[in-house]
């Protein structure tokens, strides 16, 4: 049964970050989510939570008292996504619910009714160490991680979780709903901070507690396959465990001065090179490579103008020559390139939408038309542009080994994928001397691809080197 | 252990983590047959399996299981034992 539906803002998540105290990136700054695996901006999961057990409240005003919680986040929720709670299950003993989008579950919730335990556990007692509030998160590495402990004073007030969560304050008290909010502050902000992922809280009520405006917590153990810190907190009436993971931090490309040999100084002299998407990732490494074999590069960038100004620095400082212009491939692309100063002779089509999103079925027609946009009728509006002005143009078109390896929850991305390379074909068929060489890249180190465990990928330089020299070498 | 007996047994753990009773595992059961086998699921997978047949799976392990059947010979061969 479906309890409650909405869809959150960026004004909620500023609300709910302001409330809370977790104002991590990950959840307020489109520029540094897009350098994380999330790809854009998402919704805290304690925010989900929390309006899930309002909803439930709404909907059973006489519940009986929460024994025990736990809610696993296996998926993001992004800003705009229509997100149910769905109520799966309701008995005397507990509840079952799902946070969903479409049909799919982004996280889990299981509740069980009865009486609260007596006390808190000793070792919340011994937890003195108060760690000062900061606006900004810790960047803690992996290892520093373990043996953390300390107490962090509730950023939300008892009034803020009446306002916002009315229903669910009622049924199981302030102090608890900003003990849990206080969770999202401690991972988002304290530990592991920065470059974290809250992965599931499970909290058991306390019947007592004189610490009801803090929270306590200690990591108690770590692992380091899957990035992963287990804590255990207490404060507000609460008991309980908290697994987070640390994400990968932005994945950084090869520096201009380690690339220094690894292509003759002019080998690609002459050459004028459109990099779609270069502020970052292959695009990124495909514009220092060309550099560092005397062609002049172009970077374009569609909101990460900072990374584009940084990667144009690098190569400039190193002797090479390159611009940034200001580029969406979803808008028409003749406007756009007027402001060139010159006419590219090769051009690297890198632009794509965040592929993280997950997907909330087999099939998603909206979704391949996010990636059809891009893939296909931007690749196409670029290359007519281009080839009025150089007829002789050379392009690259990135596919994938996901075309035929199909992994799951990529149907539409694939389908985008295989429609371009249908695409280059037949440009390449008709439209000589223009030249388009298609590759299908295996998984590459990037931000787009880095995943909570750790998977093979190839070494981006040794991929796309060969690949740089074929383009290069046309027209032929 | 038997091949029998952990099937058996991970088939319990599946089944409470995916909150799905009709799940029967085979060897070739992939993360593609269970919609909800994502990476995040795939790590609690291997938590929950470390804890109940006590063994314990490196980083290289971890990637390469791609399906059941893997799975089930890992343990074994962790275990001590050989799954037929």
């Amino acid at each position: 049964m479906k309890l409650a539906s909405r869809e959150f803002s960026d004004a909620d998540q500023k609300q709910f970050a302001a409330v809370s105290g977790d104002h991590n990136p990950m959840h307020l700054d489109a520029l540094q989510a897009r350098r994380t695996p999330a790809g854009e901006p998402v919704v805290h999961g304690i925010n989900l939570l929390l309006w899930t057990l309002d909803s439930l409240a709404i909907a059973n005003p006489e519940l009986p008292p929460l024994r025990c919680l736990r809610v696993r986040f296996s998926k993001f929720v992004y800003l705009g996504e229509r997100v149910d709670v769905v109520l799966t299950e309701l008995t005397p003993a507990g509840a079952r619910l799902n946070i969903s989008v479409g049909e799919a579950p982004r996280a889990k919730v299981s509740l069980d009714f009865g009486d609260a335990i007596e006390d808190r556990p000793p070792w919340s007692n011994a937890i003195q160490e108060s760690i000062p509030f900061s606006p900004t998160p810790s960047n803690l590495s992996f290892e520093q991680a373990s043996g953390r402990s300390g107490r962090i004073s509730f950023a939300m007030h008892s009034q803020d979780a009446a306002t916002l969560f009315p229903a669910a304050t009622q049924w199981l008290g302030a102090p608890r709903i900003q003990a849990m909010a206080a969770s999202t502050h401690l991972v988002g902000m304290v530990c592991p901070g920065l470059n974290s992922i809250y992965g599931e809280l499970s909290v058991t009520s306390l019947r007592q507690s004189s610490l009801q405006d803090s929270l306590a917590f200690r990591v108690t153990g770590t692992d380091p396959r899957f990035q992963a810190v287990d804590q255990e907190i207490c404060g507000g009436g609460l008991t309980g465990t908290v697994k987070s993971f640390f994400r990968t931090p932005p994945v950084q490309q090869a520096s201009m001065q380690s690339l220094h040999g690894v292509v003759g100084s002019a080998d690609f002299a002459g050459s004028v090179a459109l990099i779609i998407g270069g502020s970052r990732g292959l695009g990124e490494l495909t514009a220092k490579l060309i550099a560092t074999g005397g062609g002049r590069v172009i970077v374009t960038w569609q909101t990460g103008q900072l990374d584009a100004e940084k990667v144009a620095q690098e190569i400039r400082l190193a002797g090479g020559s390159c611009e940034t212009l200001a580029y969406d491939s979803r808008r028409p692309a003749a406007d756009q390139l007027s402001r060139l100063t010159e006419t590219p002779s090769h051009a690297y089509y890198f632009a794509t939408p965040a592929i993280a999103r997950p997907s909330s079925g087999i099939f998603a027609t909206e979704r391949l038309s996010e990636f059809l946009a891009v893939y296909v009728d931007g690749f196409w509006d670029l290359s007519r542009a281009l080839r009025t002005h150089q007829p002789g143009l050379s392009l690259f078109y990135p596919s994938s080994v996901f075309v035929a390896e199909r992994p799951k929850g990529m149907t539409e991305y694939a389908m985008a994928k295989a429609a371009g390379e249908v695409l280059c074909a037949d440009m390449n068929a008709s439209l000589s001397p223009a030249h388009i060489t298609v590759r299908r890249l295996p998984r590459l180190p990037t931000d787009q691809t880095s995943s909570l465990i750790a998977a093979h990928t190839a070494d981006p330089l040794e991929t796309l080197l060969p690949v740089i020299r074929e383009v290069q070498s046309w027209p032929r | 252990m038997t091949s029998e007996q952990i099937y058996t047994q991970l088939t319990e753990i599946f089944r409470e983590l995916f909150d799905d009773e009709s799940i029967v595992l085979t060897p070739e059961t992939t993360a593609a047959d269970i919609a909800e086998w994502d990476s995040f699921n795939h790590i609690n997978l291997i938590v929950a399996s470390e804890a109940r047949f006590g063994v314990k799976f490196t980083t290289a392990e971890v990637e390469s299981m791609q399906n059941v059947g893997q799975f089930v010979d890992a343990i074994a061969a962790k275990s001590g034992n050989r799954s037929e």
